[in-house]
């Protein structure tokens, strides 16, 4: 029963939208009759593979994303390493420890694009860190004719989808790690004498990682098919493949369009092939460090030791702190031009007329965004409610396979046929097809924070409690509900995150009528206007960050009373 | 909705459609009494209490300002509501596409949309634009057709009155006065230019509108036989005409900012660079865009403009309204505003928008004459005569086949 629903509400709109791109992309009439009943083709794949620069895309797409993942599993590693080793010792220490959880929910929270456009303003050629050094260290008088973005190997990319993508692996891990027994682990690892990197890497490592495999790969298909990024960080001859769709998709020669169709297949299936290659180099390395996991050694090499973590994730924190600082010294700024460190005129206007134009933007993405976090929470816990009590493990994996499709698809795929099944049912431009949209991104999320704290909550304490109170709905409110407020907490807090930072959703299902702080972001940037870019993003992440504070007082009260008693 | 036949038969005869706007010009007896007249008050009164979708980029403040300062003029003068919906053409374009193809040929989401070249052809060619309407504006009588032929001829492709003509648009170059003392007047000078001062020049990438036009720009400089841009591309020996192209290309390549293994997006990122330093010679297609620039912050105080000594490339951009538009009266109200002396003189002013005019000055009544000679000269602008001579778009067909040709030689 749960599966058939499933199947309605995420399994329809996603292939109903995947079958009309592949019914554009085999057709062979022109865009408008394509739907219609018309003979078989591979035109398009062909004049697909002949489109200047494909094949360089393609594989382009296919190293940034595992080269960007591969990256992001190792900055992740090195902050849990950090952060579940040093929570057993010093006082300071659990104080890093706090604040890297704090940090990493931020991140969390703090839009893509506007981390992207951080990163950029900072390494440019003549970006902040130049002008911080220049002239007096550089001896650069002008801006050096450095490629320093948009390199041609997609470098600049791949740093700024791994550490964008890290914070949400480090949420991951922690989560992945509540479910194994990290503390005994611990305790064995210790008393056999190995040191701390030891038991990082040799004993903890692999089960968390094992655990961790669905947001690796979410994070891994969202790195390859990910448009905004790509444009402001990545390769432009060629760009990447997501990028070369995405085009080709808005291009008004008509042709292009049924071209981008087969692309975007296309894309969907090097996304597959990225996971198979992942897999593949995970038994390689596997296979490589085997001997070295049980050579019995109690020690690491420098490099994966304890101090050489502390370095590393002080470097990343130091990249994503003088990025955003650039970005907030954007958002003040009226002039600032190459080899002054600081704006040589400051503003205050700009941010007043911007917050002033797009109040009604704000309202309207809270309330999207609220509305977004509560269904799908209640939604999940409902799933789970359910679940639980049919005890069906069959059920629960082919219905979650399902559910994980909007994160593992490349959206391009998709959207542009869910859009067109919206508007055949006249449902586009509204509320509620935004609505609905945003759900399907949101829900995936919220299950994969609440699955965990769900299925391993104790159930003869719910049991107790309906035998005390006799009543289903007073033991579920007053007893799990009241236990799980953590993450629930979190989960509505992430599904709002979620919900404010969709930008294609809002804009293909919402007719464009529906705008939101993030869309508003997205049209403005194509102004070129920096300061108005950086002020729109550091609103835009303001309303995620709230909902991430309002979140942490549950959280962190929650996670004092357990620690209480030890 | 049926097209009035009566109408389209009118309209399809360029003779009657030419001796009618003479009429109109003659006096506003005629006017009343014509049966365009008729028409135009049913729309007024159609229109009332009706909400306009225009849909329209929205990536510049002062333009959004603009399009809200209009919107907030036709619901006083009109009852008409304006709802300024931020989109590219393209995606509005491919959005109007899948409702058609989703049978939605009435209650679309678009009632009017900024449009021009091959978004146009685009729209024309597939009949997703509502019948002719734009000669029918009261307003279009001041249309400067006669001197600014691209208001009719939309990169080659006839209007037929499927789009009204909103502003006009010239390829200027901008450069920073205090790195550069004398501006290039040509592309081959400008190939010089970056020979001696290395990865200081650049050009977008096309298909990037800019990027297309610095190509079709170079092209009509350098070929040996320029009449065949006016032509179809497949009427025409494209390797010939196009290959004093390449060679000027592949020369000036490896001078160009960050040896053109990067181009920059856009017209919009060129700025950016050139605030930034990192270019001395930035593009534009509003001749009073850089004088904007430098007075919001975002280019230093010692830009200047220029344009070559042969004229650049110019064109016209329009609003046209979808076979589908729900509120089709009231788009029709809106896009005579947007014509209206009133709104064109408030548009090109610098300090607003800036965006050169539509209509023919000397048409206008001398109180209106005077408001467009009173308007401000940009620091960065150049005058009209400094402007020089427009060159005309070639013929549509070109951008899809120089895009092609460029992607094939440089997208490696």
């Amino acid at each position: 029963m749960i599966a058939c629903f499933l199947l309605c509400v995420f399994g329809y709109p996603l292939i109903a939208g995947f079958l009309n791109t592949a019914v554009v992309a085999f057709s062979n009439q022109s865009a408008i009759s394509a739907t219609a009943n018309s003979s078989l083709t591979f035109n398009y794949f062909k004049d697909f593979f002949t489109y200047p620069g494909v094949g360089k895309s393609i594989v382009l797409a296919l190293w940034v994303g595992l080269a960007s993942t591969a990256l992001a599993v190792f900055i992740a590693s090195n902050i849990c390493q950090v952060l579940l080793l040093a929570n057993t010792t010093t006082k300071s220490s659990s104080r890093v420890s706090k604040l890297i959880m704090v940090f990493s929910q931020w991140m969390i929270s703090f839009p893509h694009v506007a981390f992207a456009i951080s990163l950029a303003l900072l390494i440019a050629p003549s970006g902040s860190l130049l002008r911080w050094l220049s002239p007096w260290l550089t001896g650069f008088e002008r801006p050096p004719n450095w490629i320093t973005l948009h390199d041609p190997y997609g470098l600049a990319l791949i740093l700024g989808l791994a550490l964008k993508e890290s914070a949400f692996l480090v949420m991951s891990f922690l989560s992945a790690s509540s479910q194994i027994p990290l503390h005994n682990y611990q305790q064995h690892g210790m008393t056999m004498g190995y040191r701390p990197a030891a038991i990082w890497w040799k004993i903890l490592f692999q089960p968390i990682y094992q655990q961790s495999k669905l947001p690796i790969f979410i994070v891994l298909s969202y790195s390859l098919a990910v448009v905004e990024i790509s444009l402001i960080l990545g390769p432009n001859t060629p760009p990447s493949l997501p990028v070369l769709v995405w085009q080709l998709f808005t291009d008004a020669e008509p042709n292009h369009q049924l071209i981008a169709s087969a692309g975007a297949l296309i894309l969907a299936a090097v996304v597959i092939l990225s996971f198979a290659s992942w897999l593949f180099i995970e038994k390689i390395i596997a296979t490589c460090f085997k001997a070295w996991q049980f050579n019995g050694r109690r020690t690491t090499s420098l490099a994966l030791g304890r101090t050489s973590a502390y370095i590393q994730c002080s470097i990343f924190y130091l990249i994503i702190a003088l990025a955003i600082l650039t970005l907030i010294i954007m958002a003040f700024s009226w002039r600032w031009r190459f080899q002054t460190p600081l704006p040589t005129q400051w503003q205050m206007s700009l941010i007043f007329k911007t917050i002033k134009q797009t109040q009604p933007l704000i309202t309207q993405s809270i309330i999207l965004g609220v509305s977004t976090a509560v269904i799908s929470v209640c939604f999940v816990i409902a799933v789970l409610e359910l679940l639980v009590a049919s005890q069906s493990k069959l059920l629960s994996n082919s219905s979650v396979g399902l559910m994980y499709l909007p994160l593992l698809l490349p959206p391009l795929v998709f959207l542009v046929g869910v859009q067109f099944q919206f508007i055949q049912l006249g449902l586009d431009g509204s509320f509620t097809a935004v609505l609905l949209g945003h759900l399907l991104y949101a829900i995936p999320y919220v299950y994969l924070v609440l699955k965990g704290p769900w299925l391993a909550h104790d159930p003869w304490q719910t049991l107790h409690a309906r035998l005390l109170t006799g009543s289903y709905i007073v033991a579920f409110l007053k007893i799990k509900l009241a236990q799980l407020k953590a993450p629930i907490a979190y989960g509505l807090a992430l599904a709002l995150a979620v919900s404010i930072a969709q930008y294609l959703t809002t804009l293909l299902l919402g007719a464009g009528r529906f705008a939101t702080i993030t869309t508003e972001a997205v049209t403005l940037s194509s102004g070129g206007d920096r300061r108005v870019v950086a002020i729109m993003a550091l609103m835009q992440c303001s309303i995620p960050l709230l909902g991430f504070f309002i979140a942490s007082r549950f959280y962190n009260t929650t996670a004092t009373r357990k620690q209480a008693p030890q | 909705m049926p097209i009035n036949t009566t109408k389209q038969t009118i309209l399809t005869s360029n003779t009657i459609r030419s001796s009618l706007k003479k009429a109109l010009l003659l006096s506003s007896a005629i006017l009343t009494t014509s049966a365009f007249a008729d028409d135009w008050q049913q729309d007024l009164e159609q229109a009332k209490g009706q909400t306009v979708y225009f849909h329209a980029w929205g990536g510049s403040q002062a333009i959004n300002d603009y399009i809200a300062w209009a919107g907030e003029q036709v619901k006083e003068q009109y009852d008409v509501t304006v709802n300024h919906v931020k989109a590219d053409a393209a995606v509005v374009v491919q959005r109007i596409k899948t409702e058609k193809e989703a049978n939605v040929t009435e209650g679309g989401k678009v009632d009017l949309m900024w449009i021009n070249g091959e978004n146009f052809k685009a729209m024309k060619a597939n009949d997703l634009l509502t019948g002719p309407f734009a000669t029918d504006l009261p307003n279009y009588q001041y249309v400067d057709t006669e001197n600014k032929p691209t208001t009719e001829l939309d990169f080659g492709v006839p209007t037929d009155g499927l789009e009204s003509p909103w502003g006009m648009a010239q390829l200027v170059f901008y450069y920073d006065s205090e790195q550069l003392e004398k501006p290039p007047t040509s592309m081959t000078e400008l190939a010089k230019l970056a020979e001696n001062d290395k990865g200081r020049i650049a050009y977008p990438a096309p298909p990037a509108f800019h990027g297309t036009t610095f190509l079709k720009q170079a092209l009509v400089e350098l070929t040996a036989d320029a009449d065949a841009l006016s032509k179809p591309v497949d009427d025409v020996d494209f390797a010939a005409v196009t290959a004093p192209l390449w060679d000027y290309l592949d020369n000036l390549h490896p001078n160009l900012w960050q040896a053109g293994k990067n181009f920059p997006k856009d017209g919009q990122q060129m700025k950016q660079l050139v605030n930034d330093g990192e270019l001395i010679v930035g593009i534009s297609f509003n001749p009073n865009e850089a004088s904007r620039a430098v007075a919001n912050g975002e280019l230093p105080e010692t830009i200047k403009s220029y344009v070559h000594s042969r004229g650049t490339i110019g064109n016209t951009h329009f609003v046209a309204i979808p076979f589908n538009a729900s509120a089709k009266a009231g788009a029709k109200v809106f896009a005579n505003f947007l014509l209206s002396p009133e709104a064109q003189t408030r548009k090109a002013n610098t300090d607003i928008w800036g965006d050169p005019t539509v209509l023919a000055i000397d048409k206008l009544s001398t109180e209106q004459q005077q408001a467009f000679a009173a308007l401000p000269v940009g620091s960065a602008s150049l005058s009209p005569a400094e402007l020089g001579a427009v060159l005309p778009e070639p013929h549509a067909s070109w951008v899809a086949a120089l895009e092609a040709a460029w992607l094939e030689r440089y997208n490696k």
